[in-house]
């Protein structure tokens, strides 16, 4: 009997959904170091949602508490010389509301995640050459509702309780050039949750590096 | 799943001279316009995919995926993870929380989690569908760190399911007549176990809550399902998920590096510690 519940055990532990609790359970053993380095956590949730779901690149950044001016921060997946321009960005609060004049257009796929899909968001010759991992990609066809094109992101907000802005969890389409199943978004939006918990505890005085 | 966009009838003949589709003759294409084949065919050729069908799929597909089992999982453990954002976060609270959601989510007669206590000594912090009476007693118990290892002597026995995980069977571990006021219904002790799935009424899982050094914070103490059985393997993996929630709860409040750390001990409703005769079985 007890045998049995071991073996069972073992089993499950090859279900994809298992596996998928070591990883977070590895997250949140980050919150054990002394003090907490949200940089170290983030690091590893951007490799592990990079390597677990197989996408072409993901990108976290954060909202910096003092000055409120948001930039990525970690990346998997990225051209270095790609990552070096996209690093430099910045954005505010406001540039992640779904419809902003002017600036991206998105559709919302749930209360923290929206597409941005690359017809809507034409790219200048500049910003093709700059932020786009792969460019001679750009204007290919979409032929089936779930391919994604080269400009195609999705973003995951990183929030509060409250509604306000921690981060955010920006990723491709999958090597496949598929978009994320629904599940594997589910799945990241509780990577959402676990860096917002590791931001919210993490001292103000601890610098983020 | 594959949508192909379908234009206008005008529309495609616009495109028909430079489509993919087969190549035909003049003469042929000619008869084919009066018979409208070309426009057939061009409705056939793939072109770009609408983008508000797109988004309409991403939604639809993700709001389906919320009612996915694993899926109002992941919004529970999300709600707990939220209690991090209180400033003082109180860990007694989410612990509490923590024991509800986990009996009421996997359907377990009862949940029992119990934390290190300043003293050094555990005890058991909440519960969730223990008896009043029962509870009484159960929290009045402490216990060593030493009394969680599988074998101690005059102690319980238990069998490693995992590295967090054991079991401890009512054959294992016979009770005393003064045992019987912590056992949730005495009435059903010594039943005879039917299945290798039947779980008895003395029978417990214990998940082990560590830090990143295996030093012990805490447990989780849980009962079979009310239907009787075992919790079945992929709850226990989840219940280890919620023992590294908690050991990352109770070691931001022990770290001192974070605004938590002003913690509000709260008194009165937690358990009474009075009684520390350690050493009784649980």
């Amino acid at each position: 009997m007890k045998r049995g519940l071991r073996i069972n055990y073992l089993g499950a532990r090859s279900d994809q959904a298992s596996k998928l609790i070591d990883g977070f359970a590895s997250l949140l053993a980050g919150f054990q170091k002394k003090p907490v380095v949200v940089d170290d956590i983030i690091q590893d949730a951007v490799n592990y949602i990079h390597r677990q779901f197989r996408l072409r690149f993901v990108m976290i950044g954060l909202r910096n508490p003092t000055d409120g001016v948001c930039t990525y921060r970690v990346e998997a997946g990225m051209r270095p010389d790609v990552w070096e321009w996209q690093k430099k960005r910045t954005y505010k609060k406001e540039d992640f509301a779904l419809a902003k004049e002017g600036w991206y257009t998105a559709g919302e796929i749930s209360r923290l995640t929206r597409v941005y899909l690359e017809e809507d968001n034409p790219l200048g010759d500049e910003d093709v050459e700059q932020v786009v991992n792969r460019p001679f990609m750009m204007k290919a066809t979409r032929k089936s509702q779930d391919d994604t094109l080269e400009a195609d992101f999705i973003d995951t907000l990183i929030l509060t309780s409250d509604n306000d802005l921690l981060g955010w969890i920006e990723y491709s389409g999958t090597i496949a050039s598929k978009f994320p199943d629904p599940m594997v978004i589910r799945w990241i939006e509780f990577i959402a949750a676990i860096l917002a918990a590791a931001i919210s505890t993490q001292d103000p005085q601890t610098p983020h590096a | 799943m594959r949508t192909w966009l379908l234009g206008t009838t005008s529309d495609l003949r616009c495109h028909a001279p430079h489509s993919h589709s087969r190549p035909s003759s003049g003469k042929d294409l000619c008869r084919a316009w009066d018979i409208g084949i070309v426009a057939q065919r061009a409705i056939m050729q793939p072109r770009g995919v609408d983008k508000e069908i797109v988004k309409r799929g991403l939604r639809t597909g993700y709001l389906a995926a919320r009612s996915d089992h694993t899926s109002r999982l992941i919004d529970g453990y999300a709600a707990l993870l939220a209690r991090f954002h209180r400033h003082p976060m109180v860990v007694h609270d989410l612990v509490q929380e923590a024991a509800s959601f986990l009996q009421r989510q996997f359907r377990l007669r009862w949940v029992m989690i119990g934390q290190k206590s300043p003293d050094g000594l555990f005890r058991y912090e909440a519960m969730s569908g223990v008896r009043p009476e029962v509870w009484e007693k159960q929290s009045a118990r402490t216990y060593t760190k030493e009394e969680f290892a599988p074998e101690v002597k005059g102690f319980f026995t238990a069998a490693e399911i995992s590295r967090l995980t054991r079991v401890y069977l009512e054959e294992d571990n016979p009770l005393g007549e003064e045992d019987m006021a912590k056992i949730n219904r005495p009435i059903l002790l010594k039943s005879r176990r039917r299945s290798q799935e039947d779980a008895l009424e003395g029978d417990f899982l214990d998940t082990m809550i560590l830090n990143s050094d295996n030093d012990l914070l805490g447990w989780i103490d849980y009962s079979g399902t009310v239907t009787g059985k075992f919790a079945d393997p992929m709850t226990i993996r989840w219940v280890e998920l919620m023992s590294a929630v908690l050991g990352a709860a109770i070691s931001t409040q022990q770290n001192g590096s974070n605004r938590a750390q002003k913690e509000v001990v709260r008194t009165g409703d937690g358990p009474d510690h009075s009684d520390t005769s350690a050493g009784s079985p649980r």
